[in-house]
């Protein structure tokens, strides 16, 4: 398939994905690669290039925060995000209008196949 | 392959700002860190990542967005910066322009003394009387101003005959750099003619400027 089609597809919708998956706990951007894969069943394999720059879109609409551990000993210094309130906000509107979008997605694409 | 050596290839060939460089670079590390911490090696993470070309190509493809936001934050800055800059060249040059305002405005010019003031220097250019008005005058008119300078002024008038009155009378302040001065166009009649003066004084009812004709 043509994987420009895809990812036109997935652009829009991996950001709503980050703000969710922050919602729910602050995360290293490790992290949320390997969960995303795992809850969409291997279908969101987010690499690096494609997670960062969202996340620092986000960043600068003050969507979500990034700051660094206190290393406890040996421990390495890790630099996690987190959703803020503006991002809580944003997050509740898009989740929204991704119900409504996804609704008449469906039903016109559906219409097609009566035909 | 290790680890420095993965991440600045990718940064190598990266499009955009060093800065944005340093924040990725951070990032990266990061992440490989704690992939090696998860049990993954080295070689699995570089294989899963992809080579360096294809992560900055990634990297390159998705910021496009920022790279214009960063050149939108530079057309703001520049913008303020002419718009500081415009303001403060038209301050500047409003503060060198003077500012006409009506005689008792600030307060340093009383109605009759100017007239007074006034007056007595026409008498005293009338009389041709030049020391007096050389007292009068200020440090700058005193450079310029001589007594041949003086007669021959009001030579040049012609003949006057005796002084009578003033006729008609127009005061105005002029404040330059903070400085007040009062101007005051002043016709003279005389036996044979009228000539009007201008004549200037600063705060200390000394002569800044001479004028008839």
């Amino acid at each position: 398939m043509n994987e420009r089609y895809e990812r036109q597809l997935k652009k829009g919708i991996l950001e709503i994905l980050v703000l969710q998956l922050l919602s729910k706990e602050q995360m290293y951007g490790y992290q949320m690669i390997l969960c995303m894969k795992e809850k969409s069943h291997g279908m969101f394999e987010m690499k690096e290039g494609t997670l960062y720059p969202i996340l620092y879109r986000l960043e600068d609409d003050e969507l979500v925060k990034s700051q660094w551990t206190q290393p406890q000993k040996k421990e390495l210094s890790r630099k996690y995000y987190c959703l803020t309130e503006k991002g809580k906000k944003q997050l509740e509107e898009l989740k929204r209008l991704w119900k409504d979008f996804s609704l008449f997605v469906n039903e016109i694409l559906e219409e097609n196949e009566h035909e | 392959m290790n680890k420095n050596k993965y991440i600045k290839g990718v940064l190598k060939l990266l499009r955009c700002s060093k800065q944005q460089k340093k924040i990725i670079q951070l990032d990266l590390e990061n992440d490989i860190d704690m992939a090696l911490k998860n049990g993954e090696s080295l070689e699995e993470i570089i294989q899963r990542m992809g080579t360096p070309e294809a992560v900055a190509k990634e990297f390159n493809e998705n910021m496009g967005v920022s790279l214009r936001r960063s050149y939108k934050k530079i057309i703001g800055i520049v913008i303020g910066i002419v718009v500081v800059l415009g303001l403060g060249i038209f301050f500047f040059i409003r503060s060198i322009m003077p500012e006409y305002q009506e005689l008792g405005t600030s307060g340093l010019f009383k109605q009759d003394t100017v007239e007074q003031q006034m007056e007595q220097v026409i008498l005293d250019v009338s009389h041709l009387d030049t020391q007096a008005i050389l007292k009068k005058c200020d440090e700058k008119m005193k450079e310029t101003m001589t007594e041949s300078l003086l007669k021959e002024s009001v030579s040049s008038l012609g003949e006057l005959g005796n002084y009578q009155r003033i006729t008609s009378q127009r005061y105005v302040e002029v404040k330059q750099n903070n400085d007040v001065c009062v101007v005051g166009e002043v016709v003279a009649l005389y036996e044979l003619r009228s000539v009007t003066y201008t004549i200037t004084f600063n705060q200390n009812y000394e002569l800044m400027g001479l004028y008839m004709k």
